[in-house]
């Protein structure tokens, strides 16, 4: 694919990137951290609970413990839930190696990929070794490398792998510009897409190789309201430390089973930052994705799913790199954290919009996903502190806090909950025939820790930087030859085996 | 791996972060600054919010406590294995994070806060056993080392933290205490655990380890035997040092990468700590001023001097007569070797069928551990055990201490009751050098012998029993019924005449020496 001529000026590229959504929706960008209404209602609630806990501080104090048991046990029941919706599998899109290629080649629609980076001068390289692999015909290919304009090494590196005929690709410089975020990038790239279908992959992600033919097929027999088909995310590192393992079974059991879960009961889905394939033109006239959002593919999803459209979950895989450092993932988990928090703002300014277009039980869905999970997450941190201060020395205050009708509650929140949640990590292991992941699911506790840390620190930043993108270091596991986790079919070899076994008309590819 | 392809990815920030320290630019190769004042800044932290626990650890090493080590060689240990990791491992991935820095800390200090309000006060008898002030002391430099180095550079160090934590006072007394409690067992802890340290320390070939240890026993085993009839500190702690030096200088004379890696400067997140420096001083001097993590220490000058003690034989009282006695040949073990632990029966002629009443009496040089293994920690008790909170005052300046049977435990309170009264003094005629513990036993309700606890080696069983139950018990909803003030009656009545007779024979032994 070579750099095609454009009517669209840079200028107005770049203040449609940053500004298109907040001059067509105000009300839906993350660029205001609370609307005026919102600002009114947390300052009325925070005075009511401040005078009530003057007032009446036992009663507050009861008060607020009962919500937080009663957050716990929904959040848990409605995740079991999900899980248990989502092991049946149904609702996902299948399709055989040999349905995905017998689409001719000229039937196949141009199909945009818009690859973000910043600062990762060896992007050039996998990006030659991962999307070199995919399945489709170059000519029909819109690779779009978004690059920062100043950031010129990577910028020197992508031009000259073009010049030499060794990156098939279109080198996009994204003007230096607050925000400094990969929604912005990805906007400003879109307005240059040509596809008639767009999907984001990282540098690092290797899709299976016939992911964009399946995910046309999908597009053609779904009905026209079907605006995105999410692909399943896993790690292809799995096994490289115990923070891996943690989060490869995280990801499963979110890609595998709770997002078919959400899907079969037709809730709002919060997309994975990659490989969600969108019409293209549908992308543009939803406002695309919001750049002071740090979960921009999430509110997409939730902005999607408003106006009246739905996300498919399909069955491929996309590769991607498990942080196994802590410190980088507490980084990343507290953006995305906060980037669900931002999520949850923007979308409650109207609620009575919000639930007359997800209706009830999709609005509560989306409250439980977007504000319950990084608000249960922190307040962990005050839960287990509370606990450990019982053990050590049994403080006066806590007492009155647990009457049994709170206590007993809690306790099923603490004993059965945790359990079940852990349960469905094994369940979920021992269906992907990956059992590499279940000691780890044995030790979830002590990743809840790290979680919580990343929540508190995602509070901290919602206040001070809501759009601070806090970028994740990659490139961790560079020694693993990531072809040997694919098999002949260019599928994950957990994949290849439960798709032969669910193909859905028997075929199985030689 | 390789870590090339990682870069500092603080790219919003702009390498400015809100507290002035800056994040370092790719591969983090900017150098650290004012590494040496951070140190000083550390270690003056820490000796504001615990001198009180140092000051501690100097008295009882000069009371015959195996804690010097605590001076001299946990931080010996410390830079051993803290030099060997730094040497060995590859440079810190520069991914850094201020904020989680801060949350780690506070939240760090806020498990220390309740340690120090919470538990240490639930610590009663065991205090001086468990010592978690050394406990809290480490995990405030770990909250001071974070906030000045960050936490990724204080992670890479769990080597260190893991070993410093294995070897704090608790399960250190109990492998001496199991080994035969000598100064010479302690010395052969210490050569040991420098040779574990140097097998974590020394360099990544097995051969290299085993070098490094087997020297450090060779040179620690040779050195004990120069000077083993020097005093108990100089035996227990420098053996261990010398096979510290040898052993490790050997270690890092043939590590040419240690060598070569000895002074290169190591990239940190914190390239400037000015407000982290403030905040950790603040919190060390709000501690020191609020907060006492270390436990009472016996004042040898405050014990009370009456009697010639129980040396000859056992006190004659007028309403109990003595019938026999007992010894136990494992008190040396635990109390000093010249420790002796005496049992004696009592039965009284108004309670010919009554209760029994016994006092055991140990006699040692050295008055430490009676505060390391205290009584509770000395018998097999049919129930756990309550302190009553106030104490019983026996004349003469003796104060006693008592303790009962946790009655809510037992079937029947009266039958199963035992109550025990014990207090410390020193016996004048010998100097400084010789103390008594005094414990009375009494059961209520049972002429039975098989009602009074028996002395048990504090061991290791029993201290972790006795630990166990003094952190674990949990604070009753309804009050431990007392009891009955006919047992507390008794012994304090034949406690308030053993003093007695102690004080006239103390008298009559001052006049026998003016009038010989």
């Amino acid at each position: 694919m070579t750099t095609q001529p454009h009517p669209l000026s840079s200028e107005d590229a770049l203040a449609f990137a940053i500004n298109g959504l907040t001059d067509r929706a105000p009300l839906l960008s993350a660029k205001t951290t609370l609307s005026r209404g919102q600002k009114i209602t947390v300052a009325s609630a925070l005075t009511l609970v401040v005078a009530s806990a003057i007032a009446f501080p036992h009663q507050t104090a009861l008060g607020l413990v009962a919500l937080a048991i009663f957050l716990y046990i929904a959040n848990l029941t409605d995740r079991v839930w999900l899980f248990i919706n989502g092991v049946e599998r149904s609702p996902e899109l299948r399709f055989t190696r040999a349905e995905a290629l017998a689409i001719p080649d000229d039937e196949l629609p141009i199909y945009t990929v818009l690859v973000p980076a910043f600062n990762e001068p060896e992007v050039v390289e996998r990006l030659l070794v991962n999307l070199g692999g995919l399945d489709y015909p170059r000519e029909k290919l819109d690779i779009k490398l978004l690059l920062e304009a100043d950031d010129e090494l990577t910028v020197s590196l992508a031009q000259d792998a073009v010049r030499a005929g060794v990156l098939d690709a279109d080198v996009v410089l994204v003007p230096a510009a607050e925000p400094r975020t990969k929604p912005k990038a990805c906007n400003y790239g879109l307005q240059f897409a040509l596809g008639e279908f767009t999907t984001i992959f990282d540098a690092e992600d290797l899709p299976e190789p016939l992911q964009l033919r399946r995910a046309v097929l999908a597009f053609r027999t779904l009905p026209s309201y079907v605006a995105c088909i999410q692909a399943k995310l896993s790690y292809h590192n799995d096994s490289q430390n115990l923070l891996t393992r943690w989060f490869t079974s995280e990801y499963n059991q979110w890609f595998g089973y709770s997002l078919p879960g959400l899907m079969r009961t037709e809730a709002p889905i919060p997309l994975g930052g990659t490989s969600n394939h969108i019409r293209t033109d549908l992308l543009i006239s939803s406002g695309a994705w919001d750049p002071y959002n740090v979960t921009e593919d999430a509110d997409l999803g939730i902005r999607l799913a408003r106006l009246g459209y739905s996300t498919a979950v399909l069955d491929s895989v996309t590769l991607e790199e498990a942080n196994s450092d802590p410190i980088n993932w507490m980084r990343q988990r507290s953006r995305w954290y906060k980037g669900y928090l931002q999520t949850f703002l923007v979308h409650t300014r109207k609620p009575r919009d919000l639930v007359k277009e997800l209706g009830w039980k999709g609005t509560l869905r989306f409250v439980t996903v977007t504000a319950g999970t990084p608000t249960l997450a922190m307040i962990n941190v005050l839960f287990w502190t509370m606990a450990l201060a019982w053990e050590l020395g049994e403080p006066a205050f806590i007492r009155p806090l647990f009457p049994p009708w709170i206590f007993y509650p809690a306790m099923m929140s603490l004993g059965f909950g945790n359990s079940a949640v852990i349960y469905c990590a094994i369940v979920a292991a021992r269906l992907d025939r990956n059992p590499r992941l279940l000691g780890a699911c044995f030790l979830f506790p002590a990743y809840w820790v790290l979680m919580s840390l990343a929540a508190v620190k995602a509070f901290v930043q919602l206040v001070f930087q809501p759009s601070y993108w806090e970028k994740t270091a990659h490139g961790l596991d560079t020694d693993r030859d990531l072809t040997s986790t694919l098999t002949n079919e260019g599928v994950p070899s957990e994949q290849a085996s439960s798709e032969s076994g669910g193909a859905t008309n028997g075929q199985v590819a030689p | 791996m390789a870590l090339g392809v990682v870069k500092d990815l603080d790219s919003g920030a702009a390498g400015a972060r809100a507290d002035g320290t800056a994040v370092d630019p790719i591969g983090g190769q900017r150098p650290p600054r004012w590494l040496t004042l951070r140190w000083i800044a550390l270690v003056i932290a820490v000796g504001i919010a615990f001198h009180e626990t140092l000051t501690s650890v100097v008295q009882q090493s000069l009371q015959g406590d195996p804690l010097a080590y605590l001076l001299f060689l946990f931080p010996a240990w410390g830079a051993t294995i803290a030099i060997g990791t730094r040497a060995r491992r590859q440079p810190n991935l520069p991914i850094y994070d201020r904020q989680l820095d801060w949350i780690i800390a506070a939240w760090l200090s806020v498990i220390l806060l309740m340690v120090g309000n919470m538990l240490l006060p639930r610590l009663g008898v065991t205090e001086q056993l468990v010592r978690l002030d050394v406990f809290a002391l480490m995990l405030f430099m770990m909250i001071g080392a974070i906030l000045l180095f960050g936490t990724r550079a204080t992670g890479s160090y769990w080597a260190t933290w893991l070993f410093l934590a294995c070897t704090w006072p608790l399960p250190y007394r109990l492998l001496g205490a199991a080994l035969g409690g000598t100064t010479g067992a302690f010395a052969f802890i210490n050569v040991g655990l420098s040779a574990i340290a140097l097998v974590v320390a020394a360099g990544a070939s097995v051969r290299m380890r085993i070098r490094s240890a087997g020297l450090a026993l060779l040179a620690g085993g040779l050195t004990y035997f120069v000077i083993r009839s020097q005093s108990s500190v100089v035996v227990q702690i420098l053996p261990s040092l010398m096979g510290l030096a040898v052993g490790g200088g050997d270690a890092l004379r043939r590590s040419r990468r240690a060598r070569k890696r000895r002074w290169q400067k190591r990239p940190t997140a914190v390239t400037k700590p000015v407000l982290a420096t403030g905040a950790l001083l603040a919190f060390s001097v709000g501690l020191s001023l609020f907060l006492s993590f270390s436990p009472a220490t016996l004042s040898i000058a405050s014990l009370p001097s009456v009697g010639a003690g129980w040396l000859t034989g056992p006190t004659q009282l007028s309403s109990w007569t003595p019938t026999t006695f007992s010894s136990y040949s494992w008190a040396p073990q635990y109390f000093g070797r010249e420790a002796v632990w005496l049992r004696y029966w009592y039965r009284s002629a108004d309670y010919p069928l009554g209760p029994a009443l016994v006092a055991d009496v140990l006699t040692a040089t050295t008055v430490g551990p009676f505060q390391v293994y205290p009584s509770v920690s000395c018998y097999r008790l049919s129930a756990p055990f309550v302190q009553a909170t106030e104490t019983v005052e026996l004349g003469g300046g003796v104060q006693a201490s008592l303790f009962y049977a946790n009655s809510l435990q037992a079937d029947s309170p009266i039958d199963a009751e035992w109550v025990m009264l014990t207090w410390i003094w020193r016996v004048p005629d010998t100097g400084n050098g010789t103390f008594q513990r005094v414990t009375l036993l009494s059961v209520d309700g049972t002429a039975s012998r098989l009602g009074i606890p028996t002395p048990a080696s504090p061991g290791t069983n029993g201290s972790l029993r006795t630990t166990f139950s003094d952190i674990l018990q949990s604070t009753p909803s309804q009050a431990i019924p007392a009891p009955s003030s006919t047992a507390i009656d008794r012994l304090a009545a034949a406690g308030r005449e053993i003093v007695s007779v102690q004080r006239s024979a103390a008298a009559r032994s001052k006049v026998l020496r003016i009038n010989p």
